[in-house]
């Protein structure tokens, strides 16, 4: 009897050969959204964590210092003096390839006698043979993983032209190290003293590392002097994963809702296959089938969809993951991690959440509708009045559900700080928002029904929208859940867009900003700000200063007295803010690194001060786009007056009223003659540099929110195909009293276009909802960043566009058979 | 009001060597406000004869005229104009528009014929004993009080031909005599064309022409009459 149950199950899917393909195209993009998306994270941190290790190796612990680094001497005097025997010095710098590729790489300067117990991948001897000797003896030898130099198209004994703060060095390849794991991507390794000679860091060391346990690290801490500080290693690499776990968070969820729309579409689907049954079921459970055998049928019908889309689904993700890791990384090296070039890394894990999402969710989608087409009462079939019946109960207990659903998350987020109840709260505003999505079905029928007295063709198109509404109803509430997420994440991108802009107009105060390779003097600077034409110049200054909780960036800004910086103080008032900043310890912090450290004006920050940490007064907190990291703002003065560092990153010229600007640009380049590599650049340009960034880190939300979009679409389109395709009898008959074929496609096309139409309209709400959400509560909890509301009429039309255009589509097979159908044969059944 | 003539009607489905023969050469006339059944077993081909009357399939070959139009030489606009204003429909699975309240499906007919309901309904919804039921939904009714929507909407827009498909296959005894009586009473009333299709040999006492059918040929085409029979169990099957 079971095989024969299967056997009419399997039956059934084949005599649906089109709904059965689409469920399973359902499934497998469900499938391959979250394979890929998953992949690509995997990949992207691995590519994160392999590079930060590789310059890392097996160090425990490491000394630092201020903004000009450690003396060589101090490596000498651990060695010797304090007796640490498993200490290497570091020296690394950010180098460029010389040709027009301007590929960035790190040039690591290692002492290749200290390297051992460190295991870094290209530092021991045993790894470089025979070029050991020549890397120690020339001052212009590279090594490099085999990896890189296949992406280089190097071999040993190649020159190399680079280019180390302006200026050109001709390097030659003297070893190509085996790198199975591609540790090495984006290193080029020289000798301690000739990295240090390369980068104009002679006699100056970036870090010492260490191999000694705590104790031993708290003991030398002690014993250091002057700038020195001994911090873990690993802090810098966490700080760099961590900062960028929001990130991935961020790309997860939004994975996870082209995955909760997927499973709605999937219920809808499988839900579609019980109602379809109920006759054949009817007949079964009267000839004494057992429901458990009616449900492990229809679960058997559902487990075979879900292989199969699953397994098309694998194949899908691996594909789209190789085009999404390209974006992944884009956004890590724009915003997080320069050097972090990878390819895909598969991952198991990947696999198994693919699996799950495809077997248990098909599973778990169809065991709901199952258990109910199991629960048939043994005759033919339940009458279509009482399956209504039952799902406009259903409907109006699950509006009243929904509504408890959206204000439990609500209160989820509003009493809870972190990022995951947030994100918690989000999915029960979208799982609230679909169980109601029935019951807007009903309400809008209700409103149209009167409209429709004496229309019965305009009445036609009302209620087979709103009176089969155990089809319509999950069908609509999944579009609705993903035009929301089209329409929210479209509004969250331009809300934060045109935050960006506002940002960008205030905060690039000056008309020219001139950079080089090489740091800049405050001579330069003077002499600039002498040139006619030029109003006044500001000095800054950008440093990484290690500390235990990861590198804390400091931006010393240098202004003429009586002005202030340009910068967006959200807290306390401006005017409180800038005066306390005008005190000697008071620093501004951007709002991320607030949110991140946790601070509040008033509050004080420690920092590395010449080896030990020295309180600043958090003055206020500003808006800051510029990265998630953030930033601490020290006023110039103070900063020289607390670390040894005289060097400028980039000057910025304020143009006087009505000067001419090409004339200043040319003064400009002429007093910047001598200075290699000098650039003068447009605040305009900045500004349209600034939005391409900008764009091409939201590339990969864009093709997510296209992504859900297209789940939507497709499963839409096979949830009302299948619902018109149930209809044909009804439409034969129609066909028979007289309705022509344009009548009856424009009637199939009405009933698609209104669920379409409805689906579009309650996602409006639902969207801006979920953009509110992402807008102030997500960024806000992942980044700390603040923005304002940007809701345009585009991304919410296009939505609804999406919604009415999917169900149009989705009518057109449906029109296109019943305009073609035998009435004679149509009139007998299905 | 127009006659039904058709010569040398055949259907069949499938190519030679594989054809299936289900109509074979039928011809007839069919006289304006006749009631005409046609008989025959399972499958001889009688529900065929009326689609390829009521336009609701083509022959394969031979002609069907209605008052000297040939239906061939409509194309599916023309056949589907002539089948909304010319023709009525009752199938045994009475076919009523489950989404539709009993009074919207019979305005369906006028509203594709463009006529207003004017008391139609109303009226109509009390010749056929269901007055008051009117926003019910058709599941909610029996399967005889459907049958009769189903009449009702097949006269409701006043055609000239009703073609009746099995009407009391799904009914029993009582309801299938209610049925056919009504069908007979208001065609007659209205000087309409009924032709019915039925296993019911005992609904032959109230034709005027009997078409029997046997094996896609027809085998007898012989004047009827209500003197042949009474009612729906008078007669022997």
């Amino acid at each position: 009897m079971t095989g024969l149950l299967g056997r009419i199950g399997r039956a059934d899917l084949r005599r649906h050969p089109l709904q059965t393909g689409l469920a399973m195209l359902g499934v497998a993009i469900a499938v391959a959204v979250v394979v890929a998306v998953d992949l690509a994270n995997h990949s992207a941190r691995e590519a994160m964590r392999v590079s930060l290790e590789s310059v890392t190796g097996r160090a425990t612990h490491q000394v630092v210092a201020g903004p000009g680094g450690v003396d060589e001497a101090l490596y000498t005097r651990l060695r010797t003096e304090l007796g640490v025997r498993q200490a290497a010095p570091v020296v690394q710098g950010g180098v460029t390839l010389g040709d027009d590729r301007r590929r960035p790489l790190t040039l690591l300067g290692l002492d290749a006698f200290a390297e051992g117990p460190f295991q870094r991948p290209l530092g021991g001897g045993d790894a470089l043979g025979d070029a050991f000797n020549t890397l120690l003896l020339r001052d212009d030898a590279v090594a490099l993983g085999r990896g890189e130099a296949r992406r280089l198209g190097v071999t040993t004994g190649d020159p190399l032209e680079l280019r180390i703060n302006g200026r050109p060095h001709a390097v030659t390849v003297v070893a190509v190290v085996d790198d199975p794991d591609d540790q090495s991507r984006g290193l080029l390794l020289a000798d301690i003293a000739a990295a240090q000679s390369l980068l104009g860091k002679t006699g100056r060391l970036d870090r010492i590392d260490l191999i000694v346990d705590d104790a031993r690290a708290e003991a030398l801490a002690a014993q250091l002097a002057g700038a020195a500080r001994i911090v873990p290693a690993a802090a810098s690499a966490q700080s760099v994963l961590q900062m960028s776990r929001a990130f991935h968070v961020n790309l997860t969820a939004l994975s996870l809702l082209a995955v909760v729309v997927g499973a709605f579409l999937v219920f809808n689907t499988l839900g579609f296959l019980g109602v379809r049954r109920r006759p054949t079921i009817g007949i079964l459970r009267a000839m004494g089938v057992q429901r458990r055998e009616i449900l492990l049928q229809i679960l058997g019908d559902a487990l075979l969809i879900g292989v199969v889309g699953t397994l098309i689904g694998l194949g899908l993700g691996f594909a789209l993951a190789h085009g999404l890791v390209g974006l992944v990384l884009q956004t890590v090296n724009d915003v997080y991690f320069e050097r972090a070039a990878g390819e895909l890394v598969l991952s198991p894990w990947s696999l198994a959440a693919g699996l799950l999402v495809g077997l248990v969710g098909s599973v778990g989608a169809a065991l709901a509708p199952a258990r109910e087409a199991a629960a048939t009462p043994p005759r033919a079939a339940l009458s279509r009045a009482d399956l209504e019946t039952r799902a406009r109960q259903l409907a109006r207990r699950g509006g009243w559900s929904g509504a408890v659903v959206v204000v439990l998350g609500g209160a989820v987020i509003a009493l809870s700080a972190g990022l995951v109840p947030a994100f918690i709260g989000l999915f029960a505003l979208i799982l609230g928002a679909a169980l109601l999505a029935p019951a807007v079905i009903l309400a809008v029928g209700g409103m149209l029904r009167p409209l429709m007295r004496g229309r019965p063709v305009g009445g036609l198109i009302v209620e087979g929208a709103v009176a089969s509404l155990s089809r319509t109803g999950v069908a609509v509430a999944a579009l609705s859940v993903a035009v929301a997420a089209v329409i929210g994440v479209a509004v969250m991108i331009a809300s934060f867009r045109a935050s960006v802009i506002d940002w960008l107009e205030g905060s690039l105060a000056a008309d020219f900003y001139i950079s080089a390779p090489a740091e800049l003097t405050d001579a330069q600077g003077d002499r600039l700000a002498d040139l006619a034409g030029v109003d006044f110049v500001s000095r800054s200054q950008w440093v990484d200063l290690a500390t235990a909780d990861g590198p804390v960036t400091v931006w010393a800004l240098g202004l003429p007295a009586g002005e202030s910086p340009e910068v967006d103080i959200r807290h306390p008032a401006v005017d409180t803010a800038l005066e306390q900043y005008a005190n000697d310890r008071a620093v501004l912090v951007s709002e991320s690194f607030a949110a991140r450290r946790g601070l509040a004006p008033g509050d004080t920050l420690g920092l590395p001060v010449d080896g030990r940490l020295v309180d600043f007064d958090v003055a206020g907190i500003y808006r800051d786009y510029a990265s998630p990291t953030g930033a601490v703002l020290m006023r110039r003065g103070l900063y020289l007056d607390r670390y040894d560092d005289t060097g400028l990153a980039g000057i910025g010229v304020h143009a006087g009223d009505n000067v001419e600007r090409a004339g200043l640009i040319r003064r400009l380049e002429s007093a910047l003659g001598g200075v290699p590599g000098a650039r003068v650049t447009d605040n305009a340009a900045v500004f349209e540099q600034s939005l391409v960034i900008f764009d091409r880190t939201f590339a990969i939300t864009e093709v997510l929110r296209w992504l859900a979009g297209l789940v939507a679409f497709v499963g839409v389109v096979s949830a009302l195909m299948a619902l018109q395709l149930d209809r044909l009898r009804e439409f034969a008959v129609l066909r028979a009293i007289g309705l022509g074929r344009g009548g009856l496609a424009g009637l199939v096309g009405g009933q698609s276009g209104l669920l379409g139409l409805i689906a579009g309209l309650w996602a409006i709400p639902l969207g801006i909802a979920l953009a509110a959400l992402l807008v102030f509560v997500i960024n806000r909890r992942a980044y700390g960043w603040t923005m304002g509301f940007e809701l345009q009429a585009g991304p919410v039309l296009e939505g609804v566009a999406l919604a009415v255009i999917a169900a149009l589509l989705a009518a057109l097979y449906p029109a296109w058979r019943a305009a073609r159908l035998r009435l004679a044969e149509g009139l007998k059944g299905e | 009001m127009a006659d039904i003539a058709f010569e040398s009607l055949s259907r069949w489905y499938g190519e030679m060597p594989w054809r299936r023969v289900v109509l074979d050469g039928v011809s007839g006339h069919i006289r304006a406000g006749e009631f005409v059944v046609v008989v025959g077993r399972s499958g001889s081909g009688k529900s065929t004869l009326l689609n390829l009357l009521g336009g609701l399939d083509r022959p394969s070959q031979g002609v069907v005229r209605i008052g000297g139009t040939d239906l061939a030489g409509l194309g599916d606009r023309e056949l589907t104009a002539l089948r909304r204003h010319r023709m009525g429909f009752v199938f045994q699975a009475y076919n009523l528009i489950p989404t539709l309240s009993v009074a919207d499906n019979l305005r369906l007919p006028l509203s594709l014929n463009g006529m207003d309901d004017d008391g139609r309904v109303g009226d109509w919804l009390e010749r056929v004993g269901l007055e008051g039921r009117g926003e019910d939904w058709p599941d909610r009714l029996s399967g005889g009080e459907q049958q009769r929507v189903a009449i009702a909407r097949a006269l409701i827009h006043e055609p000239d031909f009703i073609l009746a498909d099995e009407p009391t296959g799904n009914l029993d005894l009582e309801n299938a005599e209610r049925v056919v009586s009504l069908l007979d009473a208001l065609c007659r009333a209205e000087q309409r064309t009924l032709i019915m299709v039925t296993h019911a040999r005992e609904v032959v006492g109230l034709a005027d022409q009997l078409l029997t059918i046997r094996e896609g040929r027809l085998v007898e085409a012989a004047e009827a009459g209500p003197a042949g029979g009474s009612g729906i169990g008078a007669a022997a099957p």
